[in-house]
């Protein structure tokens, strides 16, 4: 490795701390300035909404629709990995190649956007239609 | 550019397209399936009119010759007939039969990228493509079977995320000892590496290992029965035969890559084979469940397709690409039974067989003419083929291959006789007459022709397949 | 050896001790939820190996893709899933330990002999451009076909996982 790499890694080692301090600081600035409570069983509690929690998060079976959001997220945070690369070149290949390329690709991937909706993926599951 | 020989593909995706335009608009079953029987024939006319057509693509990624051409004839072949024995869709639940069209579409889409693409990448994505529309499909049956086809949904799936990561893992080693993903580039150093790194022939045995899945190979099969089972009998018989065919062509195109000269490939496939065919005969041999034993029998013949591709020699290819055709038509022919008996969806048991010449003497014959050709009896394409394959292997002078593979037709043939004897077997009440529709009983009468006719007068196909052959080899 | 060299190979064995560790604890936890924690380890254990050998933008997308969106997929997949105590029951039992760990052990020594016995040869003219640039530029050109078809792959995925929830929503609100 050369020396030009090297300091570049320290640069990242610098940024990382930064990031690590501005992370810290609000939590240790608070620990200074906050006013002293006493605290009970109830503070430490995840959640304070005046009714005593039962159970555990994971004893409850959630609604599939959380998951085809995610996946939903997934699906177009996938494109980033091949868009970002393409972005970068765009302004040194034809336009009509790129453009059409991007258009075709995100054109078949807003297929699927479509059909989420009109199939009620995005509503509330009370107010889900029949398929 | 001349665009005219991806007409194929433009077809199937212009069905997708159709497809889903009609899952947001809900058009009625009657013009869902006129529209899919029509596209599909469309597909087929196009596969047939590029069929002399060739030439490199998308920057030499996609390759259009005989053979890849041949093999898109024998997928959109069985496309067309798939649908045409599943009128109606009897077993897949009635909300979803848009989708269900427009995955088909595109898994088709997806096996005809398989048989042209030359490039790693576009290989990879194209079994993928084929395999997660097929994920989709299993689920999607009748109401009263909802869990087990869930349960074979999910095996699929998981299996076929792993051999795809076995394929791709092996990928890689090709990539470093070639420094190419063109097939065209590996090819021309694989040979030499062959012969001197052991890591080559490890590379190319795992990346047959996605296809060998997709061939339902010994150590890759344990997807099948529970696919068989749990999927709709539609969707078993897609599943049982075109991915098949698709596998084929991509593993021929890359043992043809590797050159005839690699001797541990050679055992390695020929193990593999064996194994396969004792695996499944063997375990045919005490079902009860109708689909459940040709799952075992699908097993069985991948191993003898492996024996005509092993032969590596132009009869080898050339027989085994004729054996698939057969072993396609003999699998539509017992599917079309089993999904007229039953008019819910359901599975059948051998049992449940009984007395069927009383009941639909059309039926029985089929059945009859499906069982004999896939035990290898003559005159039917089963024997032309298993005879030309074992042939040409002789050729090569595997001699106890050959031997290996003659006692497992004859194991083979004590459950497909039974199959036969239990259609022709006398019951004192045979249950009430099915009536077959019109469409239904010109398909089996033309499913039976084809493989008696196919059987006898093998010439033309051959000549076509050997067309193909020369194109690789 | 350089001083920087030794700090370089410090970090890299950590690295690797954060990619095994996690693999570890993915297939070692009772809960679902900690083999989780596990795999999003190793990602970023694994994300970290990318940089040595030189592919930051693989690296990065690592830490995006798999670390991120991946893992939160997994979260959710494990919210609508079933509950961890049913999961307690179906962990690896001994017999599949006894079959599974040998297997491991002689592919993993397969695979080590092969390629040590393995004459690597270096490409003929290597591309010094390892850039985002050129990887965009040959997803527009040369694999312009794989890279449209990925887009067919995730909308067969998309719309695959809303049919099958589909369709097992309709069963358990018909009963």
């Amino acid at each position: 490795m050369n020396d030009k790499i090297l300091i570049d890694y320290m640069y990242i080692g610098l940024f990382f701390l930064c990031g690590i301090a501005a992370a810290g600081a609000p939590i240790l600035i608070s620990l200074l300035v906050r006013p002293r409570t006493k605290i009970s069983q109830r503070t430490l509690q995840t959640y304070e909404c005046g009714n005593i929690p039962f159970g555990q998060s994971w004893d409850f079976r959630h609604g599939i629709g959380f998951y085809l959001y995610a996946l939903m997220f997934l699906a177009f945070e996938v494109d980033v990995l091949y868009l970002y690369p393409v972005a970068t070149v765009f302004h040194k290949v034809p336009a009509f190649r790129a453009v059409g390329l991007f258009v075709v690709f995100l054109g078949i991937l807003a297929l699927g956007l479509i059909y989420a909706w009109r199939k009620g993926v995005f509503l509330w599951t009370s107010e889900k239609k029949i398929y | 550019m001349d665009y005219f020989p991806l007409l194929p593909e433009i077809m199937l995706i212009a069905m997708s397209l159709v497809f889903f335009a009609a899952t947001l608009a809900k058009p009625g079953q009657a013009l869902l399936e006129r529209a899919a029987f029509v596209l599909a024939l469309c597909t087929l006319a196009a596969t047939w009119a590029t069929y002399d057509q060739s030439g490199l693509f998308f920057y030499k990624a996609y390759r259009i010759d005989a053979f890849s051409q041949t093999f898109k004839i024998l997928i959109a072949l069985g496309l067309v007939l798939i649908l045409w024995m599943g009128a109606g869709l009897r077993g897949i639940n009635s909300w979803f039969r848009p989708e269900y069209y427009m995955f088909l579409a595109l898994s088709c889409l997806g096996l005809f990228l398989m048989t042209s693409a030359v490039e790693l990448l576009t290989i990879v994505i194209s079994i993928e493509i084929s395999s997660y529309a097929l994920f989709v499909l299993i689920p999607l049956r009748r109401q009263p079977f909802q869990r087990d086809p869930l349960e074979a949904s999910i095996k699929y799936f998981f299996l076929g995320a792993a051999a795809t990561g076995i394929t791709l893992y092996g990928m890689s080693y090709l990539f470093g000892l070639a420094h190419s993903t063109y097939l065209e580039d590996i090819s021309v150093v694989l040979p030499g590496f062959l012969a001197t790194q052991p890591l080559a022939v490890i590379g190319i045995v795992m990346l047959l290992c996605g296809l060998f899945y997709k061939l339902a190979l010994f150590p890759l099969h344990f997807w099948m029965p529970d696919v068989f089972v749990g999927a709709a009998h539609e969707t078993t018989c897609f599943v049982a035969t075109l991915p098949k065919i698709a596998a084929m062509a991509l593993i021929v195109r890359i043992v043809a890559m590797a050159g005839p000269g690699s001797h541990q490939i050679e055992l390695i496939l020929m193990i593999m084979a064996v194994l396969s065919m004792f695996v499944g005969n063997l375990s045919a041999l005490g079902q009860q469940d109708i689909k459940r034993l040709l799952a075992y029998s699908s097993i069985a013949h991948a191993g003898y397709m492996m024996v005509g591709i092993v032969s590596m020699n132009q009869l080898g290819i050339a027989s085994a690409v004729y054996y698939i055709y057969g072993y396609l038509l003999m699998n539509i022919a017992c599917f079309a039974v089993i999904y007229n008996l039953a008019p819910q969806g359901e599975n059948i048991t051998v049992d449940g067989l009984r007395g069927l010449y009383r009941r639909s003497p059309l039926l029985a014959a089929v059945l009859a003419a499906g069982a004999i050709g896939l035990s290898g009896i003559p005159p039917t394409i089963g024997f032309t083929g298993k005879f030309m394959i074992f042939a040409a292997a002789f050729q090569k002078s595997f001699y106890w291959l050959v031997g290996l593979a003659v006692l497992n037709v004859c194991i083979s043939a004590f459950y497909y006789l039974r199959l036969v004897r239990a259609a022709y077997s006398s019951v004192e009440e045979p249950g009430e007459r099915i009536s077959l529709t019109i469409p239904a009983a010109v398909l089996g009468v033309m499913i039976m022709a084809g493989i008696v006719l196919a059987g006898v007068f093998p010439q033309n196909f051959f000549r076509l397949t050997l067309k193909a052959v020369m194109s690789v080899l | 050896m350089h001083f920087y060299q030794i700090i370089a190979e410090i970090i890299f064995w950590l690295l690797v001790l954060i990619t095994i560790g996690g693999g570890f604890l993915a297939i070692g936890a009772r809960m679902l939820i900690h083999s989780l924690m596990g795999l999003s380890i190793t990602f970023l254990g694994v994300a970290g190996l990318y940089i040595y050998l030189g592919s930051f933008f693989i690296s990065l997308l690592q830490v995006l893709i798999y670390g991120g969106a991946i893992c939160i997929v997994l979260v959710f997949g494990i919210m609508v899933g079933y509950t961890p105590r049913q999961i307690v029951e179906t962990r690896i039992r001994g017999e599949n330990l006894l079959l599974a760990v040998p297997t491991c052990g002689l592919a993993v020594a397969l695979l080590y002999f092969a390629i040590r016995r393995t004459g690597w040869v270096p490409a003929a003219q290597r591309l010094a451009d390892y850039s985002i640039e050129r990887v965009g530029h040959t997803l527009l050109y040369d694999f312009c076909l794989g890279f449209e078809l990925i887009s067919l792959l995730l909308l067969v995925g998309m719309i695959g996982a809303i049919i099958v929830v589909n369709s097992q929503e309709e069963e358990s609100g018909g009963q």
